[in-house]
């Protein structure tokens, strides 16, 4: 059983006499079996924390654990460890066979031994018959599947995958998500993925850990970084399309937007007191048209809005909408507080350049501190009676 | 007369030549601070870089082969 545990790892570099902090004090416990995924934006620290795990980098602080052993000065090859690359990296003047085989050939493993694993390794990923190929024969996938089979023949403790489908075309990389699932069904091992593809994220992993600027931000199930984001970089980067984020203030029976007012009781929540901002964060697809307010167990408020554009997806649309003074361009900052996104479904009589009114389930609602980004709470619907509705809440309703 | 043309012409000639062969001296003395050594010097950085970078690449890709 190996357990992979990285205890406040820090990895600083000098560029040209500047420290640049590439992970910063990480700390991490990865249970035996775990599908891990890190996935953060370019630049994030994502893959200098698999290299420090691979062997390929050493931290210059912290310590690396893989089971029992302290692995944090060891050379790759003594770690437990394979490596499936981005680039794919096979050896073009060998056939799949030798390629497979190439990292138990340096270890001097005996030629039966080589043979089951191969084609044992050949079977999971499907590759039976192909052995006696050339990598310039095969499609990406296969050449991807040839790479799995290396890291599967080493029969490692942990696998690490650094972006292995990054330079796959959208329809394989479906069908090599499925591919990996099964995989890891099937061998029942550690594995570390590398991804800034956060819906390849959470379609593989167990758990989901997200970085920024070299620091975690949360390690969690997908579902739960989805819907119980920690702060405002996790909750805009997870879920496509991203979260809407409208600036507020909280008020005796309500948080004021400058374009809405949320309904809120703020003594439900500890530490929260009239006067602090906030910024509350929307899925889009808790944002419905005017019309389904009575299907909604919670609902605010109508919001006056005006599409501006329309994007039909198949399955649904995306609508943004204009709020108050917003215009069709403008500036990321008015874009948080003047547009919404709104998904609704595909048979939605809805027309650019409307006037529509629209209703947000406080239920789904996040509140977060706008100074430091940290989470508050996760639904506006706590300890609210609906006693204190704002005037506008009142008209509404009326 | 014609002497002190004659000693014009020695005197300005030898005044051209001088200069030319004064400017000779100073410009490749300039040039061999501002642009030959400093090029000598770029090169042989370029070239310990470049066998650097080459060994860093070489130690990678071993590192990784280890994890093949």
């Amino acid at each position: 059983m190996a357990k992979l545990k990285l205890d406040h790892v820090t990895k600083r570099y000098d560029d040209q006499g500047e420290v640049v902090t590439a992970v910063d004090d990480m700390n991490l416990d990865i249970d035996h079996g775990e599908f891990i995924c890190f996935v953060g934006p370019s630049g994030c620290g994502k893959s200098t924390t698999m290299e420090t795990i691979a062997g390929l980098t050493i931290p210059t602080e912290g310590t690396i654990h893989i089971g029992d052993r302290n692995v944090t000065n060891l050379p790759p090859k003594d770690r437990g460890i394979a490596m499936v690359f981005q680039n794919i990296a096979l050896f073009p003047h060998m056939d799949v066979y030798d390629n497979i085989s190439f990292g138990l050939r340096l270890r001097d493993y005996p030629t039966e031994e080589i043979d089951r694993r191969v084609e044992r390794a050949a079977d999971i990923v499907q590759l039976e018959g192909m052995l006696g190929r050339m990598p310039e024969e095969m499609s990406g996938g296969q050449r991807q599947r040839v790479a799995i089979a290396r890291a599967i023949v080493r029969e490692p403790d942990v696998f690490l995958m650094d972006e292995p489908l990054a330079n796959l075309d959208a329809k394989l990389k479906v069908h090599m998500r499925t591919e990996l699932q099964r995989l890891h069904k099937e061998l029942d091992t550690t594995i570390i993925y590398v991804t800034h593809d956060q819906e390849e994220a959470m379609t593989l992993s167990d758990r989901i850990a997200v970085l920024n600027s070299g620091s975690l931000q949360q390690i969690d199930p997908p579902l739960t970084c989805y819907n119980e984001p920690d702060n405002l970089f996790v909750a805009g980067f997870i879920g496509s399309p991203s979260m809407n984020f409208v600036e507020g203030t909280v008020e005796a029976d309500a948080i004021e937007t400058k374009n809405f007012s949320l309904g809120f009781d703020p003594s439900s929540v500890d530490g929260l007191g009239v006067g602090d901002e906030v910024t509350i964060g929307i899925r889009p697809e808790d944002i419905y048209p005017g019309g389904l307010r009575d299907e909604i167990a919670d609902p605010s408020a109508l919001v006056d809005a005006r599409t501006d554009i329309l994007e039909p997806m198949g399955d649904e649309i995306f609508a943004y909408m204009l709020l108050g003074d917003g215009e069709t361009s403008m500036s990321q900052e008015q874009a948080t507080n003047d547009q919404l996104l709104m998904s609704i479904d595909p048979d939605s009589e809805i027309e650019e350049d409307e006037d529509i009114r629209v209703v947000i389930d406080r239920g789904n609602v996040h509140l977060f501190d706008t100074a430091s980004g940290e989470a508050i709470t996760h639904s506006l619907d706590a300890g609210w009676s609906g006693a204190g509705q704002t005037e506008t809440e009142a008209e509404s309703d009326d | 007369m014609e002497s002190t043309l004659v000693a014009t012409v020695y005197w300005g000639g030898m005044l051209v030549l001088f200069f030319f062969w004064a400017y000779g001296i100073a410009s490749f003395a300039l040039d061999m601070k501002n642009k030959i050594i400093p090029g000598i010097v770029r090169y042989r950085r370029g070239r310990r870089a470049e066998a650097a970078e080459r060994e860093r690449e070489e130690e990678r890709n071993e590192r990784e082969q280890q994890l093949y």
